[in-house]
């Protein structure tokens, strides 16, 4: 996963907030996942597919935080998403 | 079997909101006075069949035609159509028509919740102050019991075994009453003195069929829906601590999905998106609380005044959520 990759969530999936937690379960399979902290608003900036520097830059602006400091964090975040098969992740195209 | 008498001669019933007519007794549930219309969702008829028809079923299932079938060994076939207006009850030979109804106002009742939008859960309710709250848990964890020492306590009982909750409105769950009895067992009905007032089972006194369903007091049946103000999460009772903790966020929606009466056949219907979403605003609009007491059914008074003060309409001053 890159800077350039594009994140998209992968179908199937259906959240809702309860208190400060994202939950969220695959209908088919009912595997559930509960989002803490800023993975509920990376789940919902996801809504529409973006790249990962996207995410970052995003997330940095809306914590005041500087966006390579939040990429260790968002990468290793999108890791988890994608061993749990929530997210598909895309490699930009070559023009 | 031979003669079934498939008449519907019973009833109408109202049973959490419905119009209920049946074929055979069902003397739990309160009569339909007509005064009810106030949610037009259609009659529910109550049919008898030859057990013969769904031999080959076993368990539960939703057939090709998507109605489902529900078989209990000893008891009956239960069958209900996908508009959840029909239910059919195959009974076998000799069954005890209280285990019967048990499994109706059970996991019968649980299907017509599905199908019909509302959320069945696994509870025990009374009224407290104009609002339902619900005691939810596991088979012995107590809500049965703690909820008639509630009634006892003079607070209308609303249902036992299955909570239908309206969740058209996210923001004010509403749980529609059932009827005012309890199941409970000989013990907790020799202590509360309610033999006089209970059917039981056939089983033998002793055995793990042995059950009764007692009615609580000559309250008149609550009908109308009432908002839901707490739910109440039940486990094993321990130690010597009477209190209540906050169950928030995650562990809110997990304690709500485990008690999904029978969630596995919501989810067998298909209804994935429809169970999560309830338990999702559920967990989010109506607080969840653990409730700690003692194991003992003679203290079981101390656990009811905790819960009955911190309903109060008068609030309690800080620190004194504990039952003095």
């Amino acid at each position: 996963m890159t800077d350039n990759s594009v994140i998209a969530r992968r179908k199937g999936w259906i959240a809702a907030w309860v208190d400060d937690n994202l939950i969220m379960m695959h209908a088919e399979s009912s595997f559930y996942l509960n989002l803490t902290g800023s993975g509920g608003r990376i789940w919902e900036l996801l809504e529409s597919p973006r790249s990962v520097s996207a995410l970052c830059e995003t997330l940095g602006r809306e914590f005041d935080i500087a966006p390579d400091a939040v990429r260790p964090e968002v990468l290793a975040f999108l890791d988890q998403l994608l061993l749990r098969k929530a997210i598909d992740v895309y490699s930009p195209t070559l023009a | 079997m031979t003669s079934l008498n498939n008449t519907l001669q019973y009833g109408p019933y109202l049973l959490c909101g419905w119009r209920v007519e049946s074929a055979i007794p069902l003397p739990e549930l309160t009569a339909w006075s007509g005064a009810q219309e106030w949610n037009g969702e259609g009659t529910i008829r109550i049919e008898l069949r030859e057990s013969s028809l769904d031999d080959t079923a076993a368990g539960f299932c939703a057939n090709s035609e998507d109605d489902v079938t529900l078989r209990v060994k000893g008891v009956a076939g239960f069958r209900v159509n996908p508009g959840a207006d029909h239910v059919t009850v195959q009974p076998e030979e000799g069954v005890d028509p209280l285990l019967l109804r048990g499994y109706l106002f059970g996991s019968v009742l649980a299907i017509l919740c599905y199908r019909r939008g509302l959320f069945p859960l696994h509870g025990s309710c009374v009224l407290l102050d104009g609002e339902a709250v619900v005691f939810s848990g596991a088979s012995g964890a107590g809500k049965s019991t703690l909820a008639t020492a509630l009634a006892r306590r003079g607070h209308p009982l609303l249902c036992d075994d299955v909570c239908a909750i309206d969740l058209s409105n996210p923001r004010r769950p509403m749980l529609r009453p059932a009827f005012p009895r309890v199941k409970l067992l000989p013990d907790a009905i020799d202590c509360f003195q309610l033999g006089e007032a209970t059917t039981y089972s056939q089983a033998a006194q002793g055995t793990k069929g042995h059950f009764g369903m007692a009615a609580i007091q000559p309250m008149e049946a609550i009908q109308q829906p009432v908002p839901l103000a707490a739910i109440y999460a039940l486990d094993t009772p321990a130690g010597d601590k009477v209190g209540r903790s906050l169950l928030r966020g995650k562990n809110a929606f997990v304690f709500l999905e485990s008690q999904a009466h029978r969630g596995w056949m919501g989810r067998n219907l298909g209804l994935h998106n429809q169970l999560f979403g309830h338990i999702a605003m559920l967990a989010a609009a109506v607080p969840v609380y653990r409730l700690d007491r003692r194991c003992a059914l003679d203290r079981m008074d101390e656990v009811a005044c905790l819960v009955e003060a911190a309903h109060s309409a008068v609030c309690m001053p800080a620190g004194r959520e504990l039952c003095q």
